[in-house]
């Protein structure tokens, strides 16, 4: 068999490490790393010896690791231009573990010049950047950004993964290690105890001690390093970090065990140290899953989308996990089943729920050839469905990625968490500095011991995670009761109550007219008069006539024989149905058709028609009038428990309408509002004034709304709250979007409100209260480095799970 | 001792074929010019002289940076060795370290003589990676324009090389910082004038010599495994025997009474 040539030196490759199947074999792992350096530094070609080279252009300026960011086809392909010649990118971090690395993150403009901003989407774990191309390349600033000690990495999927994957790997050896490292000092320490009280020969004492001493800085410099590599990061960029009292108590421990160690006498505390890091490593690494999975249950995409879909493979159909469709796919979507995303339809007759994405209540006829979105329910019978676009392609997709990254600033809310996290560093750092004082004076035998102690007990981390955890909590429990919420602020504003402007057409009335009354007249109404005129209106896209079909006293679904169907200028229409003439339409058109006055009694019921502020519409049979409809734009259902819902709640409740006054005063009646809160007649931009004025002072102030028209005032509102028309096009103007027809969303809103602040604030006590009785304690010395190492993983653990725990009761 | 030196100072020179072959490329960049990142022919005046800093200094900082490298690996090494020979001390065993040595390379070489033979033991070099650290320093090196040469030659001292391993295993074996450090620099001493002279167009040679035999090198590992294991190298340490507590010292230390004083308020 004729020996491979190693790829890099070219001696032979043992048959024992052939790899087949690789495209380059290496005689020893040594060539192999020699060969992987000189291709990642770019310099292949000191390996064509004897042939003569180009001058290639020098490489050495930049390490050409991040050099593929600097590609052409890279930033075409994943930077987006703006038209002040910025640009950004979303990339990929790993390395993110809590509230300070987003501090550290978002200060990159400190660390490298020529970035603009720096946004970190900590859900999704990844960094928006935003720069001058002429002052600083892509390459730099990602290597910026691994210089702070945060893996940048192209926004591909599988790129995320493995490099996830490989994060976790080094993980785990890190923690290995530490335990190692701590069950070995633990070991030494022991015999150094028991050493103590029987005599031991004192050079295997100093031995014992030495040993101590350099598995205690094996720990220190190799798992422990993390917590250097933030603190220093955090100095850099001027921001308290949870790792700085980390790094202070392993800097101070380990100088003074490592000088006790040459002296040959004193305390070393490199037992404690290697068992602080072990521990913290594995508190750090369950608190890692932990957002892991709060983060796959915060994937409100996931939420309403399903978990598993039905793919065509071959000729049957394999369920497969949701995350890996592609578009082309061909799925079946069961009856009952939510389509997984945006497609067409191959095969079926069905229909699908769409309020999600419109709000309408009503059920959707489609077919073969009809486009679905993801999100939406299938109500009917099963379909094929052939998949356009998946995951954040979708329209559902568009949606949220639109609440994800609302351009609103922090809430505030979380930025004070943030300051009181960066004060609470400080005041730490100062409390363990004073601890060591008080001790070296009093007893300084155990004055690093409790210093220490007080370093790691403190947890800043419960602070400035909780709060955002549980507002991300929150808007991810809101969307799956079809609340979508863009942004944490919303539900901090509606825990004071205000004022509620609603508008009227469509938010508090159906939005369409219906029949609200049918009163047959004289002897001659047939008995299904109202099921011919269902019939014979059906064809008409007229408002009136859409009423007139969809009459609810006309649903038996018979059908009648209708000829000569003609619509009238006037604005009516006359058929034949079943031998008879019928003729509908209003007052003008019905006396034009019949020359004759209207009877009186006819002529009451229209008039009674009219007071409640609806419209008659004649229907004649055979050339007399049989009977009067009143059509009108009802009331919602719930619109008046919902109103007095909002009342109840402390909220003050008024109408801003462009319908005619009278009209609006009569709907204030009927939901029994104010007359003087109820204003009728106006434009867009009295709307908007009425909107700002009740939001000055500070005062909290929602208008509901109308996404496409209203959009103005909801802007103007202190939360607008958008419902029905397009889910897209409303979250552009207001921060909520209610996907339910009705009002009950938004009642439920504010109760969502209320309970997610008052969770936050138990969060934060808890945690407050935690750490003050830790710090006094371990400022007395009452509790150990060791006990307090602990302590603090369990107590972020705690009220990060508390966070987790929120959950929104039912309204009726 | 010395016969040991030169046995280490002779498998380098033998040996040398493979670490031109591996560290070849890196020579090369060492011996470029600073500030030409390309490929030189062969030293001529003018690429000599370019640059600011002269061919032979760059040869000779190329080799100091190994030689200082290397010798530190030797006392790290010896250093450990020292340590694992007074612990053994302590239990009443002597020359540990060689011991240990010496049973190390043996096994390192008959694992690399059985993968020669075809079979497959240990992890697939596919899944190890080499460390990022190294990758940068690397980095880091080449980019230093005037003192390259010194930093990619002590940068060769780290290099994941198991036949450099090998011999850093024997200096721990010799049970002393002085010594270790001595059989580096016989190593080095071996395989410099190779790396020296040959530096690029020695690709060509070695292909020639030994693309067909593999087995030259593990052969050479078992070897001075064996001579270590064998000769009982004198250690720098003296041996003591360990400390024995009679049964009467112990009654003497522990037994003596400590007198309270009487008029202590408490016990």
């Amino acid at each position: 068999m004729p020996l491979m040539e190693c790829a890099h030196c070219t001696l032979a490759v043992p048959a024992g490490l052939l790899e087949p199947g690789a495209d380059k074999q290496f005689c020893c792992h040594g060539c192999r790393a020699a060969h992987t350096i000189i291709m990642g530094h770019g310099l292949e070609q000191y390996y064509r010896l004897g042939e003569r080279t180009r001058e290639p252009t020098v490489t050495g300026d930049k390490t050409v690791r991040y050099a593929e960011f600097d590609r052409e086809a890279f930033i075409q392909g994943h930077t987006v231009l703006h038209d002040d010649g910025q640009r950004s990118v979303v990339l990929g971090i790993e390395g993110l573990h809590c509230a300070a690395c987003i501090w550290l993150l978002e200060r990159l403009d400190r660390v490298v010049p020529g970035v603009v901003e720096a946004r970190v989407n900590w859900r999704r774990a990844t960094l928006e950047v935003r720069w001058v191309t002429s002052a600083v390349s892509l390459s730099t600033i990602a290597e910026g950004i691994a210089g702070l000690g945060y893996r940048p990495h192209p926004l591909r999927r599988d790129d995320r993964a493995e490099a996830r994957r490989s994060a976790d790997r080094q993980r785990t050896v890190a923690i290995a290690v530490a335990f190692a490292a701590a069950g070995n000092n633990m070991l030494i320490a022991a015999s150094l105890y028991l050493g103590m009280f029987s005599s031991m020969d004192a050079g295997i004492e100093q031995l014992l001690r030495w040993a101590s001493c350099f598995v205690g800085l094996v720990s220190l410099t190799w798992p422990g390093r993390v917590f250097f590599r933030g603190a220093w990061s955090a100095l850099r960029s001027r921001t308290p970090h949870m790792d700085l009292p980390v790094a202070l108590a392993l800097a101070v421990g380990g100088v003074a065990g490592t000088i006790n160690t040459i002296r040959g006498t004193g305390e070393l505390y490199f037992d404690t140290l290697c068992v602080l890091v072990f521990l913290l490593l594995v508190g750090r690494a369950i608190q890692l899953r932990q957002q892991r999975e709060a983060a796959a249950t915060l994937d409100v995409m996931r939420r309403i989308t399903p978990q598993t879909a039905h793919r065509r493979v071959g000729d049957a159909f394999v369920e497969v996990p949701a995350t890996v469709l592609e578009p082309g796919d061909v799925v079946r979507v069961a009856a009952d089943e939510v389509i997984p995303g945006d497609g067409t339809i191959l095969s079926g007759e069905t229909r699908v729920d769409v309020s999600v994405l419109t709000g309408e209540a009503a059920p959707l006829a489609v077919g073969p050839g009809a486009e679905v979105a993801a999100g939406t329910l299938n109500l009917g019978r099963h379909i094929i469905v052939r998949l356009d676009a998946v995951g954040e392609q979708t329209q559902m997709g568009r949606i949220l990625e639109l609440i994800e990254s609302s351009a609103e600033s922090r809430p505030a809310i979380v930025a004070l968490a943030d300051r009181i996290g960066a004060r609470f560093v400080l005041a730490i750092v100062a409390a363990s500095v004073a601890t060591l004082g008080a001790w070296l004076i009093m007893e300084p035998s155990h004055a690093v011991d409790h210093a220490v102690a007080l370093l790691i007990v403190a947890c800043p981390c419960a602070l400035a995670l909780a709060t955002p955890l549980t507002l991300s909590v929150a808007i991810a429990r809101a969307a799956q009761r079809k609340v979508l919420i863009k942004g944490g602020d919303v539900l901090q504003r509606l825990s004071r109550p205000g004022m509620v402007w609603l508008d009227k057409t469509g938010t508090v009335t159906e939005g369409r007219m219906a029949v609200v009354s049918w009163r047959n007249v004289g002897a001659v109404a047939p008995a299904a008069l109202a099921e011919w005129v269902a019939a014979v209106e059906a064809q008409c896209v007229h408002p009136v006539a859409q009423a007139l079909a969809a009459n609810p006293r006309a649903q038996t679904g018979d059908d009648y024989k209708i000829e000569n169907v003609q619509h009238d200028v006037h604005g009516g229409v006359t058929a034949t149905v079943e031998g008879h003439e019928i003729a509908i339409g209003n007052a003008p058109f019905v006396r034009a058709h019949l020359r004759a006055p209207l009877e009186a009694d006819v002529e009451r019921v229209a008039a009674s028609i009219l007071a409640s502020f609806a419209s008659p519409i004649y229907v004649c049979v055979d050339g007399a009038v049989a009977a009067v409809a009143g059509v009108d734009d009802p009331l919602r259902a719930d619109a008046r428990d919902a109103v007095a819902g909002l009342r109840d709640r402390g909220w003050a409740v008024g109408i801003l309408s462009g319908d005619h006054p009278d009209v609006v005063a009569h709907t204030a009646s009927v939901l029994g509002l104010s007359p003087s809160m109820c204003h009728g007649g106006l434009l867009p931009q009295d709307k908007v004034a009425f909107v700002a004025r009740s939001a000055e002072n500070g005062a909290t102030s929602v208008m509901v709304g109308d996404g496409v028209n209203d959009a103005a005032a909801l802007a103007a509102a202190s939360v607008g709250i958008a419902t029905h028309r397009g889910a897209e096009a409303s979250l552009r103007a207001a921060p909520v979007y209610l996907g339910r027809p009705g009002l009950g969303g938004v009642v439920e809103l504010l109760d969502m409100g209320q309970t997610t602040m008052r969770a936050i604030v138990r969060n934060f006590g808890v945690s407050l209260a935690y750490n003050a009785v830790a710090v006094v304690l371990a400022a007395a010395g009452l509790i150990g480095p060791l006990v307090a190492a602990v302590l603090m993983p369990i107590s972020s653990l705690t009220v990060v799970s508390l966070a987790l725990t929120l959950r929104f009761r039912q309204s009726a | 001792m010395i016969a040991l030196l030169i046995s280490v100072a002779t498998a380098g020179l033998i040996g040398s074929i493979h670490c031109v072959g591996m560290c070849g490329p890196f020579v090369v960049l060492a011996m470029t010019p600073p500030g030409r990142v390309h490929l030189p022919q062969a030293p001529t005046a003018d690429s000599a002289t370019s640059g600011g800093s002269s061919i032979s200094s760059r040869v000779l900082g190329y080799n100091g940076g190994r030689v200082l490298a290397y010798a530190m690996l030797g006392v790290l090494a010896g250093a450990l060795g020292s340590v694992v020979d007074a612990s053994g001390a302590a239990l009443g065993l002597s020359g540990v370290a060689a011991a240990v040595a010496g049973g190390g390379m043996i096994v390192v070489g008959a694992i690399s003589l059985l993968r020669v033979a075809g079979l497959r033991i240990g992890p697939r070099s596919q899944t190890l990676a080499p460390p990022r650290l190294l990758q940068r320093l690397v980095g880091g090196a080449v980019r230093q324009p005037k003192r390259r040469a010194v930093a990619l030659g002590a940068l060769s001292a780290l290099m994941p090389c198991g036949w450099l391993w090998a011999f850093v295993i024997t200096a721990a074996g010799t049970g002393s910082p002085l010594w270790g450090a001595a059989v580096m620099v016989a190593l080095w001493a071996g395989s410099a004038p190779a790396l020296t002279a040959f530096g690029g167009g020695a690709h060509a040679v070695s292909r020639r010599l030994t693309a067909n035999r593999p087995w030259v090198a593990p052969v050479i590992v078992i070897a001075v495994g064996v001579y270590t294991l064998s000769a009982r190298l004198p250690t720098a340490i003296d041996y003591r025997p360990a400390p024995t507590v009679s049964e009467d010292d112990l009654d003497e230390t522990v037994q003596a009474p400590v007198e309270a004083p009487q008029d202590a308020p408490c016990h």
